[in-house]
């Protein structure tokens, strides 16, 4: 039975060894919980550092896949360690320091970037009996942390004393800043249907995800989440057409590396917000009594979010500053806003008709809000009038022909 | 000394550390920078407090927009970076001399009043029943409905100011 307890959920069986080791050792109570926490924290945060090698590797062998090229395929079967042999390579690198930089936050702004996705991870429940914090405004904490990874961003962009790493500094604080509203209106929708902001309350609540019922607002937090990342389409910041690598540009070696990671890391992490607050989180079949099931549960689900992000990230092309600011304050912000007085509105009408009623009433809003807003799109785009930047007849060095004197043809 | 003592006093100290280095740094963004750790100082105490709630919020407003919005304002001022004037004026003699009278004024009046001196207690309401209790006490009109409202009339009148100021006025002027 001991045995069958410890395989059932194994890493709450360890701390409560570990927890009973200390006392032994005679330390008191408070001290070894802050020495578990403690141990908890780094484990968690050094095994997610390392699943980012596999995100890395796997990523672009889709793209690679994607793009009908082979991705990585030369260290390792499949190359499997192409990204061990990119992180010794990149360990052992020169660190260049540019002339003229602010080191304070040059030096700190990729530690605290790889923090603010890190630490997002202390508030996810990996199973009914494993949640690292359980805070009672995790999707506050949400929201906050996003504006410490924008804090790393400006620190950077100033630090390095360059002028493309300024502009996409600005560029992405921006996007984020943005973004981070449709996202904030959208997450209140959960908030107020499991009518807590603790995200255990919110697995607990999702007897049936909320994607089925919020399949709009789901939509709506997908893409305003691809867009925090900064990822492609959304990828302004790093349009190396325009400003040549992003904000990361005076970095070398290993600094590079740790904008590398949270890049990468910050998929997979907007992967497990989401299917926590619209999946699920760790629900699935046979999880009270295997609680050990809810992270594989919560890993595959965060799995497939997160492979559609990288599909759509290879798949479209990237857009324009100003399209992505319309797309976002003149589409995704006011069609929030309707979805959530909405939402609120009829959630609270047909309350006292049971559950199901409730949802249902929900799920049909945000369905007419979705083919509202399609037909609006593609009414506007209809007699949508795309000027023409730059000159059709551009001067292009060739040997003039002095029979036609047709510069148009250039 | 327990851990919660020993938290609390390193947090205090990187606080008022910080509060000191934003006033007194020659470099704007820098003391931008130092105010971001004092703000997140401030959290930090409140969720020493177990007043989750406003550690979270205190992140999000003032790091995630207020302190962002500032670094956004000294890094577009023009020239703010290399200006050598002085910091202080003439008249900061007599700053310090009001300022302390009014600061020991304020303390010696602050501690007769008897509601200094009793202990707190502990609200001891576990999850989430303290954002409850918060956003109840808001809207409670036996509550802070009153000034939430004025609060929130106030913030509007702010922006519909913000508006009309940035707004274009070469429409007006072709009419």
């Amino acid at each position: 039975m001991d045995f069958f307890d410890f395989i059932s959920d194994p890493i709450l069986a360890i701390s409560k060894w570990l927890f009973e080791l200390l006392n032994g050792w005679g330390v008191t109570a408070d001290w070894s919980n802050f020495i578990l926490y403690f141990i908890g924290a780094a484990l968690l945060g050094t095994s997610a550092l390392l699943l980012t090698l596999i995100f890395i590797w796997a990523e672009r062998k889709i793209i690679g896949r994607l793009q009908d090229r082979y991705g990585p395929n030369q260290v390792g079967p499949w190359g499997i360690f192409q990204s061990v042999a990119d992180m010794v390579k990149i360990f052992i690198k020169e660190h260049i320091i540019p002339y003229g930089v602010d080191p304070v936050p040059y030096h700190l702004a990729p530690i605290i970037i790889v923090a603010s996705v890190l630490i997002v991870w202390a508030i996810i429940p990996f199973s009914n009996s494993l949640t690292e914090t359980n805070l009672n405004v995790a999707v506050i904490f949400l929201l906050a942390v996003g504006g410490i990874g924008e804090l790393g961003i400006m620190m950077a962009g100033w630090g390095s004393n360059n002028k493309y790493a300024l502009i996409s500094a600005f560029r992405a604080s921006a996007q984020m800043i943005s973004y981070e509203i449709p996202m904030a209106i959208v997450l209140l929708i959960p908030v107020l249907l499991s009518s807590s902001m603790a995200m255990d309350d919110i697995v607990n609540a999702q007897k049936m995800p909320f994607i089925l019922i919020l399949l709009f607002g789901a939509l709506i937090f997908f893409i305003a989440s691809i867009a925090e990342n900064g990822r492609a389409p959304f990828d302004l910041a790093e349009a190396e057409s325009e400003l040549v690598a992003g904000f990361n540009i005076e970095y070398s070696g290993l600094k590079f590396g740790m904008f590398y990671v949270a890049d990468f890391l910050r998929a997979f992490t907007s992967a497990l917000i989401f299917s926590t607050i619209f999946l699920g989180g760790w629900r699935g079949p046979g999880v009270e009594t295997f609680p050990i099931l809810g992270g594989l549960y919560l890993t595959l689900k965060s799995l497939v979010i997160w492979f559609l992000g990288v599909w759509i990230r290879g798949s479209f092309p990237r857009y324009r500053i100003d399209q992505m600011m319309n797309i976002n304050w003149k589409f995704l912000t006011p069609v929030s806003l309707a979805l959530f007085m909405l939402a609120i509105f009829f959630g609270k009408l047909f309350e006292n008709y049971g559950q199901n009623i409730q949802y249902l009433s929900i799920l049909i809003i945000n369905l007419g809000l979705f083919f509202i807003s399609l037909k609006l799109i593609n009414r506007k785009e209809d007699n949508l009038e795309i000027p023409e930047i730059g000159l059709r007849s551009r001067p292009v060095a060739k040997p003039d022909n002095l029979f036609s004197k047709d510069i148009s043809r250039g | 000394m327990s851990v919660q003592q020993l938290i609390f006093l390193s947090l205090a100290i990187v606080t008022i550390f910080s509060a000191i280095m934003v006033v007194s740094l020659r470099n704007l963004l820098h003391s931008a920078l130092w105010l971001v750790l004092t703000l997140l100082g401030v959290a930090s105490l409140f969720a020493l407090l177990e007043a989750s709630f406003f550690a979270a919020v205190q992140i999000l407003v003032y790091i995630g927009a207020i302190a962002i919005l500032l670094i956004f304002a000294v890094m577009l001022t023009h020239n703010i970076m290399s200006v050598s004037d002085s910091q202080t004026n003439r008249g900061w003699g007599i700053a310090i001399v009001l300022v302390s009278i009014i600061l020991i004024a304020l303390i010696s009046q602050l501690s007769t009043w008897e509601g200094f001196n009793t202990a707190l207690i502990n609200l001891n309401s576990p999850g989430q029943e303290t954002v409850l209790s918060l956003g109840k006490g808001l809207v409670d009109p036996q509550g802070y409905a009153l000034p939430f409202e004025t609060a929130s009339v106030l913030l509007l009148a702010a922006l519909l100011g913000g508006v009309y100021i940035a707004f274009d006025k070469r429409i007006e002027k072709k009419s």
